[in-house]
């Protein structure tokens, strides 16, 4: 009677196939020539996933891996008949239901791009001032590196043009109030561009000078680059963009592919961050020329120039800078010299061909 | 009676079978319902879908008529990646600060970041197998590893240096060297790993194709010039048969690299044959890159179609594209990468001296590793199965 329910038994602790015979009794007996190996009580045995053929059991209580497979069809009816707690964890096995992991995901997503899009800009705009003025030096001193090995490291500096830039640095700093003193540099480059570092360095590049139509157009774009250098947008944007990749790094992970999205993620709102900081250092930049009483319309009419007309662009959102259209409207409302120009003409002159 | 059992164990035991029982209609139903929850989870489904996949792939395995058990949960892998962002958010900090002094000193010094990165991804891949082997268990017993992430990384890092400078030709020494410490740190139950195939055997086998790899890049880039056409043309006409050479060449070299590591690895006195042909993987790689050409050529029609159509209604269209290639893209991957190679390799084998496998105990001093290493090896973007 004893040899009617057989089953393969596995102890969990030496790796011997058991053939071994079921006794039902008050227990689950399971028994070897005639030798009880275990005892397990019916209300701690629990079901395994296995294929359809066979029924896997585990106990609670038992080594960890210790199973029992049943085959034949009359041992697993008494099993299920007398085990209250046999599908106890199948919950636990099917780890979750889908609809659970869809949910909580869109969740966890809701929330995270909550914080990149509101908590990032906000740690950003509070931690920048609190970092020392010496780091951002730093900050400023690794950058340059690299600026000059982009460019070639060509420094600009004929004798007239740099008393020219000198004579405009200061004035534009006695104007603006900046929070620590600026330097600016010239650089032979084609690029029409002109750019701060943070610590206080900026850069101009000479295709800019070369494309300007007049003085007020630099002194423009010039108090603009202040402007990010008042703002620490440098440091508000490092710190942006490593919050950002850190809390986009949680999504999608290893998905081949995924990277795309959150690269485009990513470009979407850092550019939102910089359209804003751009529109403050214009704001910035209006300011300071009015203090100079010269106009804020000739910075706006260089940068259509230089971009081009971008009202029908394909993607705008994808603009780091606000459209220049907008920009020069904004720009235009301040449109009257109220005192001479900064440089002479002369000087001007020397200025635009400080790199020859 | 005595004597049968006495000379089954002494003269020469039978082999035993090992063979892949899933179903290419059955994998494939699990990456058609996986792969898109993954998108519309934003991945993070990705953890129960590694699990599953794991699942099938070793329930499916049977060794001497038990098939292996995958004991690991997909909870544990999301846990284990919470914890390894946490762990990951001040090492990021502090390598952007050394980044920026190193970058004061000399420019694009930065870089070297990377290398320290480089090293914690290996560490990562030590520990992320150290997961996976502790997860798997046949009849009741795991099998486990331990070893040294740390000294495993440096040495792999060590090696590979050595492999980029001899171009290559370093590779089987350092394949053969980085299993024996895999394996030697390996344990089904009591019973331990090693790895007695050697770099000398593999490159005996191997070095055709490092000798065409050469050839193949050497044609590619020296070709153009000395034709005389010009290097955009002439790279663009290289392009299809470099290609090929490619595909060609990777698939042999997979192949062999399957069938000398196996028949290196010992377990206790257990070993392994493999019938692996030299082109046993080829067709299989083939029809990977077909299918990925074909959709490839798919969407290229449809995104020209686009170009006709109003911005919105476009970009829509487009994203859906994107999305889809994404979909497609990962269930070739997991297909023919995994699934695929795993059946042909699986059946390949026979197993032999497994007697020296029973009655294996626990190993009572083995710790349970948590997730964490497949977790950094997540984070930093290792395509895992």
């Amino acid at each position: 009677m004893t040899g009617k329910f057989e089953a393969i038994y596995f102890d969990g602790l030496v790796n011997k196939k058991r053939r071994v015979t079921l006794a039902f009794g008050p227990t689950l007996d399971i028994g070897e020539d005639g030798a009880v190996l275990s005892a397990w009580s019916y209300a701690d045995v629990r079901r395994i996933p296995a294929p359809s053929d066979v029924m896997r059991l585990r106990a609670i209580g038992a080594a960890q891996l210790a199973q029992l497979e049943v085959r034949d069809p009359e041992s697993r009816r008494e099993i299920e008949r007398r085990c209250p707690k046999l599908t106890d964890d199948e919950a636990l096995h099917a780890d979750g239901s889908t609809l659970k992991i869809v949910g909580w995901s869109l969740a966890a997503t809701i929330s995270l791009v909550g914080l990149i899009w509101f908590g990032v800009p906000f740690a950003a705009d509070r931690l920048a001032p609190l970092v020392p003025v010496a780091w951002e030096k730093r900050l400023g001193d690794a950058a340059e590196g690299q600026v000059r090995e982009i460019f070639d490291g060509k420094s600009c500096a004929s004798p007239k043009g740099a008393a020219a830039l000198a004579k405009l640095s200061q004035r534009l700093q006695d104007a603006s109030g900046l929070r620590l003193p600026a330097t600016i540099e010239a650089i032979s480059s084609k690029t029409p561009n002109a750019f701060a570092l943070p610590g206080g360095k900026v850069f101009i590049l000479a295709g800019l000078l070369e494309k300007a139509q007049s003085q007020d157009e630099i002194l423009g774009v010039l108090a603009h680059e202040f402007g990010h250098l008042q703002n620490r947008d440098h440091l508000r944007h490092v710190i942006a963009d490593g919050g950002i990749a850190y809390l986009f790094g949680l999504l999608f992970g290893d998905v081949t592919g995924g990277g795309a999205i959150v690269l485009v993620g990513k470009t979407l709102l850092t550019t939102a961050n910089s359209r804003d900081a751009e529109a403050q250092a214009d704001a910035f930049a209006a300011k300071t020329l009015d203090r100079l009483g010269r106009p804020a319309k000739p910075m706006g009419e260089l940068l259509l120039r230089v971009t081009g007309k971008e009202k029908d662009g394909f993607l705008t959102i994808l603009n780091d800078h606000p459209l220049s259209e907008d920009r020069l409207a904004k720009l235009a409302a301040a449109d009257k010299a109220t005192a001479d120009p900064v440089l002479t003409d002369d000087e001007w002159k020397a200025l635009q061909k400080i790199c020859d | 009676m005595n004597d049968m059992t006495i000379g089954a164990a002494q003269g020469a035991p039978e082999p035993s079978d090992i063979v892949f029982t899933g179903r290419d209609d059955e994998f494939r139903d699990l990456l058609f319902k996986g792969t898109p929850l993954e998108i519309i989870t934003v991945g993070f489904y990705r953890f129960w879908l590694a699990t599953k996949i794991r699942q099938h792939l070793w329930s499916h395995t049977i060794l001497d008529g038990d098939a292996f058990a995958y004991l690991g949960t997909a909870r544990e892998l999301l846990i284990g990646f919470f914890f390894a962002m946490a762990i990951l958010a001040p090492i990021y900090l502090a390598s952007f600060l050394l980044g920026v002094e190193a970058e004061r000193e000399k420019s694009f010094a930065s870089m070297l970041v990377g290398v320290f990165f480089v090293a914690f991804w290996q560490f990562a891949v030590y520990r992320a197998r150290r997961y996976r082997l502790h997860r798997t268990a046949w009849r009741g017993l795991r099998f486990h590893m331990d070893g040294s992430g740390l000294s495993y990384a440096l040495n792999a890092m060590g090696w590979g240096l050595l492999t980029v400078i001899s171009l290559g030709l370093a590779l089987p020494w350092m394949q053969a060297g980085l299993e024996r410490y895999k394996m030697r740190h390996t344990y089904y139950g009591e019973l331990r790993g090693d790895f007695v195939a050697t770099g000398d055997n593999f490159f005996k086998h191997g070095w055709r194709l490092w000798v065409a790899a050469a050839l193949t890049t050497t044609a590619y880039f020296a070709g153009p010039v000395l034709t005389g056409i010009t290097k955009e043309a002439g790279w663009l006409l290289l392009m299809l048969p470099t290609l090929a050479a490619a595909v060609f060449i990777y698939a042999r070299f997979k192949a062999l690299q399957w069938k000398w590591w196996l028949e290196g690895v010992r377990i206790g006195d257990v070993w392994a044959s493999s019938t692996l042909e030299a082109h046993a993987l080829t067709g299989n790689y083939w029809t990977f890159v077909g299918l990925l050409f074909a959709s490839g050529v798919a969407a290229l029609t449809v995104g020209l179609a686009i170009g006709l159509m109003p911005k919105i209604p476009g970009i829509i269209l487009g994203v859906l594209i994107y999305l889809a290639l994404i979909v497609q893209y990962s269930i070739l991957w997991r297909t023919y990468f995994v699934q695929r190679v795993w059946r042909i390799v699986v059946n390949s084998l026979t197993v032999h001296n497994l007697h020296a496998a029973q009655e294996v105990a626990m190993r009572l001093d083995a710790s349970s590793p948590t997730a964490l290493g497949e977790s950094f090896a997540d984070s930093l973007d290792v395509v895992g199965f």
